[in-house]
């Protein structure tokens, strides 16, 4: 294209006056070859118009109304407050129907306590072996602060 | 009109109702909610849909009318305040890649743009709509359209001849 025509083009592009066939001649002017130095900010934005056409929506189309899933969600919610307090209930009533003395001879008791007892205090020492590293921060912060 | 004409008939606009819900929302998340709730907002009222000549031009008046309110409620002002802080704290770092990605900076000047302008930028120069079409979803004659059309290109120009003697002159 020469450039007074390009020129006069662009000067109908600014006014808002170029049809669309005139715009897409612009466009593949500014795409294709070398743009003459004072007219690149033209082809900054013919190239921006078309790139931006070049993007896409990127989920797909959804139309189930969300609102039919906030009311499953809201029954299901329901569903499950319900079902953990009657379950609840349950619960402590076996606990309470159950007896919990049911060993009669005291010997027998005391050593049914003891081996549980020994049990607890195993596990327990299980557990605190791991508070160990705890030490290190105390080593860690002597260094630093010093408290006398 | 079942789902599958349904979808027959938006899918080729989905993608333009995004560009211009991206356009005016800026965040690429609230400009997808938006798509997704103007095609729930067709769907529900597809019986209907057929007295309407040019669903295209509908579907983007939808689109349009949605996204203003949307800019227009607290929520989403909200959501624009976040943004922008965003952006702005962005901005330095993006300024030492200027020179590599000169085309975010059309879109920032965009943003700057009254939304009017942005819009009919966004339809005439990216999506390629003739005035008439335009004039129809912006329900403005074609002379005010040509108008605000002008400004906004001069403007985009003019800013880029700022950004580029910046440091020149």
């Amino acid at each position: 294209m020469e450039l007074n025509k390009l020129e006069s083009l662009l000067k109908r592009y600014d006014d808002g006056e170029t049809s669309l066939e005139e715009e897409k001649l612009l466009k593949e002017y500014f795409h294709s070859g070398k743009v003459p130095n004072h007219l690149k900010e033209y082809k900054m934005i013919f190239n921006f118009s078309e790139e931006e056409k070049k993007i896409h929506h990127p989920g797909k189309i959804k139309l189930k109304s969300r609102r039919k899933w906030y009311a499953i969600g809201l029954a299901a919610s329901i569903l499950i407050a319900v079902g953990i307090f009657t379950f609840q209930e349950n619960e402590q009533q076996n606990f309470s129907q159950n007896e919990l003395g049911t060993i009669e001879n005291p010997e027998e008791a005391y050593y049914k306590a003891k081996e549980t007892l020994q049990m607890v205090a195993q596990i327990m020492n299980i557990g605190k072996q791991e508070l160990v590293y705890l030490d290190e921060f105390n080593k860690t912060k002597n260094q630093i602060i010093k408290i006398k | 009109m079942n789902q599958k004409t349904f979808i027959g008939v938006v899918n080729p606009v989905k993608d333009k109702m995004y560009r211009l819900a991206l356009r005016l929302l800026i965040s690429k998340d609230s400009a997808e909610d938006a798509t997704q709730e103007v095609l729930l907002k067709l769907w529900d009222r597809k019986n209907k849909l057929k007295d309407y000549a040019n669903i295209e031009a509908f579907a983007m008046t939808v689109t349009k009318n949605y996204c203003l309110d949307q800019l227009k409620s607290k929520q989403n002002n909200n959501l624009k305040i976040v943004h922008t802080n965003y952006e702005s704290q962005d901005r330095s770092a993006f300024e030492q890649l200027e020179t590599n990605d000169r085309l975010k900076e059309i879109s920032r000047i965009l943003e700057t743009l009254p939304e009017q302008q942005k819009l009919i930028f966004q339809l005439r120069d990216i999506e390629e709509y003739e005035y008439e079409e335009i004039a129809k979803v912006m329900n403005m004659n074609e002379t005010a359209i040509r108008v605000s059309l002008s400004r906004a290109r001069k403007t985009i120009r003019i800013e880029l001849l700022k950004k580029d003697s910046y440091g020149i002159k």
